[in-house]
């Protein structure tokens, strides 16, 4: 009984490789059978953060799209490059997949020494959600405008603090900005990630933190923060109350976070549109789009040729701020 | 009262036949890669999130909660047997812990380390029930300059009451703060130490240090003993503690718990600061100071008391805030999203069967992992007896995959075997490891908050002394280096204690 089911697996076993190999000469019927094996999303992020999440949920509607297990291997550290450059390696089959975004495909490799061209070394997919900045400052604090702010930042220079997540955090990039763009000047107090900045804030150490909606969302609605500003273009829904930074006199104010599918360069095409159709008809499930929303992640198109144009803008303007005000990595 | 009635609706939902049933599981789990060192509960928690999409919300919760507590009590077991530390909370119970595994009194040490957790489980439950609201004020008013000052009074604590000499405890804090150093600097960016090497980058992790320095040196030193190895395993006396044991060990898991508590609701390594902590505390205080490092059973009570009572407490900040204070409570909120919770203080009074449910599941849990421990004790110390050419392998290839699966990256196993060469030179040197462990880990923190405490006063640095929490626990600092300084104190003191 045991030799013979053992002999069918092998036999079984053969014919699959057989297959494969037959197939590794017609990328496009490769496409059409595409995925035969589960496929690796790598989020650069440890377990638990806005990113594991989505890409945890990206990946669950993808595996019932395309009927393989798509699998999360968090790969955290150095800011996102570890994670990133295991894909920019990876062959160049689609089974090795990258959440990436704001830190890994714009920010880190402008900040740190990449072992990979952000510009060449992926091939992009589809962008999947934005997440505005929102400023946000302590329930019984002076703040109610940014307006407020900027007056009490140029009475006393330096003395209004904005707390960030680290050097070359959005938190960190967005205030750099503000900064820039109404003349001001600010201090910016890092901290190592985590939530130690939201207490500092919450006691009333902090004056305001241009903080991510992921995070500030559910402070905001437990009342513990007060929201005195969006980055979106119009008011979110959540919050409709809140104005734009555009309302404020900033229109100029572009800082969001933002998550994306990349694959490694070279993937074939026909896989690539595969995906990308698939990850589009998952941005169109209502269940998606409302534990996007969820999060404060606004939902994007997932169309390949858009996020082809998004990541290269991202990368230019940070190059730019970044430049401009003399950030060192974190 | 509004909180029995609180609790007995926790009580109804905690007991419910599926909830009991993945309490159950969730402890099991959690007791398990407790044990297996270096595979620790943010992992496991992280893979089981998926799992939890299909339950429901009170559900998963319990059964998250119960893989981290559970990972707090298995913790100790290999700490104490192998003395290899799997959590940073339980490096403190390794040292005490794993002498009385050597002087036959494993299963005392096991019993120890259950009773007192599942104490101080019980207590840190009903603070939690109690004064969750309040207590999470207390995390708000604790700036960076008090700290600072908490982590000072630490570390001068770590060295006067070393049980070596001084200056070699010094020494290792120092070599701890420098190893801690390296990585990227938090206020300017700059890369210290990092020879551009990425996994690098963010420093070296905890848990590498703690199996490099405690486990694998202290595999690598038995081995060099040759002929002459350790033959404890055969003389394991009674797995139950003697009278005298729970007089002394009583006292000991009351300070704990009562210090695990308090701690626990600061954000950002409370477990760790509190077992120091108790470690410390109990040390000053005791009768037995002596015997501290040798065995002494108040320094398993007191630390292990302390995690446990931490691990409970830390859940304060999230339900009364929803704010994380570590990555497993950041994954619980995780849990929460996923559901549509919105963590913070409006589950209390939105989803009342959530919070008290999964309170009361606490409890039970803190129960389960007693009935299912205590009749392990022996199976544990039997573990002691299996030859060491099977046991040695064994510990480090689980060694090996609890560091690559910190970030599945092979360059910390790499980094573990650097240091436990290292440590094992250390050890020929008799050089303890604790003092520069808890330079490893409180050197880094400080310097973040000494330098965000004089950004935040603009360069002040009576910040720290025109802070009352900040003041005292400075003056509390100047009161152990006096104590220290002055020998006539420290010979009374002795005498003092001889009279008894």
């Amino acid at each position: 009984m045991t030799t013979s089911l053992l002999s069918r697996r092998t036999f079984t076993r053969l014919l699959a490789a057989t297959a494969v190999a037959g197939l590794g000469c017609f990328g496009l019927a490769q496409a059409q059978t595409y995925p035969t094996k589960p496929v690796t999303l790598v989020v650069p992020y440890p377990a638990g953060g806005a990113n594991d999440m989505l890409g945890r949920l990206i990946g669950q509607k993808l595996s019932e799209g395309l009927g393989q297990q798509f699998i999360i291997d968090n790969k955290p550290g150095a800011g996102t490059l570890i994670g990133a450059t295991v894909v920019a390696k990876a062959p160049a089959d689609g089974y090795t997949l990258l959440v990436g975004g704001f830190a890994s495909n714009a920010v880190s490799p402008i900040l740190f020494k990449a072992e990979y061209d952000p510009l060449t070394a992926f091939e992009p997919i589809g962008l999947f959600g934005t997440a505005p900045m929102v400023v946000i400052t302590f329930p019984n604090s002076k703040y109610k405008t940014l307006k407020d702010v900027v007056e009490a930042a140029k009475a006393k220079p330096g003395e209004v603090m904005y707390g960030s997540s680290g050097n070359g955090s959005p938190l960190h990039l967005a205030g750099e900005m503000f900064t820039a763009q109404a003349k001001i000047n600010l201090t910016h107090v890092p901290y190592k990630g985590g939530s130690a900045h939201i207490l500092d804030l919450i006691g009333g150490r902090l004056d305001v933190i241009f903080d991510t909606s992921t995070n500030s969302t559910p402070l905001i609605k437990g009342g513990k923060v007060r929201p005195i500003a969006v980055s979106s273009k119009t008011r979110m829904a959540d919050f409709p109350d809140v104005p734009t930074f555009a309302e404020s006199g900033y229109p100029d104010f572009t800082v969001n976070g933002w998550y994306a599918l990349y694959a490694p360069a070279k993937t074939p095409k026909a896989i690539v549109d595969r995906l990308s159709v698939e990850l589009q008809k998952v941005l169109k499930q209502p269940e998606v789009i409302e534990k996007l929303r969820g999060v404060g992640v606004a939902p994007a198109s997932g169309v390949a040729s858009e996020l082809a144009k998004y990541g290269p803008d991202e990368f230019a303007k940070y190059t730019k701020l970044i430049k401009d005000a003399n950030i060192k990595a974190d | 009262m509004d909180l029995i009635a609180n609790l007995s609706l926790g009580f109804a939902t905690a007991l419910s036949l599926q909830n009991l049933l993945y309490a159950f599981i969730g402890c099991l789990l959690g007791t398990l890669i407790g044990v297996l060192p270096g595979i620790g509960p943010v992992a496991t928690i992280a893979m089981l999130l998926p799992v939890t999409y299909g339950l429901s919300p009170t559900t998963a919760l319990i059964m998250l909660a119960g893989i981290f507590y559970g990972a707090q009590y298995g913790g100790s077991t290999t700490a104490i047997l192998v003395n290899l530390p799997g959590e940073s909370s339980s490096v403190v119970t390794a040292i005490d812990g794993y002498q009385m595994a050597r002087r036959g009194k494993a299963g005392t040490a096991l019993f120890t380390a259950g009773f007192g957790s599942f104490f101080a489980g019980c207590v840190a439950t009903l603070v939690l029930a109690a004064f969750a609201p309040a207590l999470a004020e207390l995390a708000f008013s604790f700036g960076p300059a008090d700290y600072f000052s908490l982590m000072v009074l630490g570390l001068v604590g770590a060295i006067i009451l070393s049980s070596g000499s001084i200056l070699k405890a010094i020494c290792m804090i120092l070599m701890g703060l420098l190893l801690g150093l390296i990585g990227t600097d938090v206020n300017s960016g700059v890369m210290r130490y990092t020879f551009g090497i990425p996994a690098l980058f963010d420093g070296i992790d905890f848990v590498c240090v703690a199996m490099g320095l405690f486990g694998f040196a202290e595999v690598i030193s038995n081995l060099s003993l040759k002929d002459k190895r350790e033959t404890f395993t055969n003389k394991v006396s009674g797995l139950w503690p003697s009278m005298a044991d729970f007089k002394r060990m009583l006292p000991a898991v009351f300070r704990g718990t009562t210090l695990g508590s308090v701690l626990g609701i600061l954000p950002g390594g409370g477990a760790v600061l509190s077992s120091f902590a108790a470690y410390t505390f109990e040390k000053k205080i005791s009768k037995y100071s002596d015997e501290f490092g040798k065995g002494a059973i108040e320094g398993v009570a007191g630390p292990e008391s302390a995690n446990n009572a931490a691990a409970q407490t830390s859940f304060i900040p999230l339900l009364t805030m929803g704010i994380p204070s570590n990555a497993v409570m950041a994954l619980m909120v995780g849990a929460m999203t996923i559901h549509n919770i919105t963590p913070g203080p409006q589950v209390m009074q939105n989803n009342p069967e959530l919070f008290w449910g999964l309170i009361a599941s606490m409890w039970v849990g803190n129960l389960m992992l007693v009935i299912l421990n205590l009749p392990m004790l022996g199976v544990w110390v039997k573990l002691l007896t299996i030859p060491y050419r099977f046991l040695y392998p064994a510990i480090l290839v689980f060694c090996c995959i609890g560091v690559y699966s910190l970030n599945s990256n092979v360059a910390n196993i790499y980094i573990t075997a650097i240091l436990s060469v290292f440590g094992y030179v250390l050890a020929k040197l008799g050089c303890e490891a604790a003092p520069m462990l808890l330079g490893f880990v409180l050197g880094p923190m400080m310097e973040e908050y000494f330098r965000r405490a004089l950004i935040l006063s603009q360069g002040s640095y009576s910040t720290f002394v025109t802070n009352p929490i900040s003041l005292s626990l400075l003056v509390a600092t100047a009161g152990l280096i006096t104590i220290m300084a002055v020998p006539s104190i420290k010979k009374k003191r002795q005498e003092a204690f001889q009279e008894d």
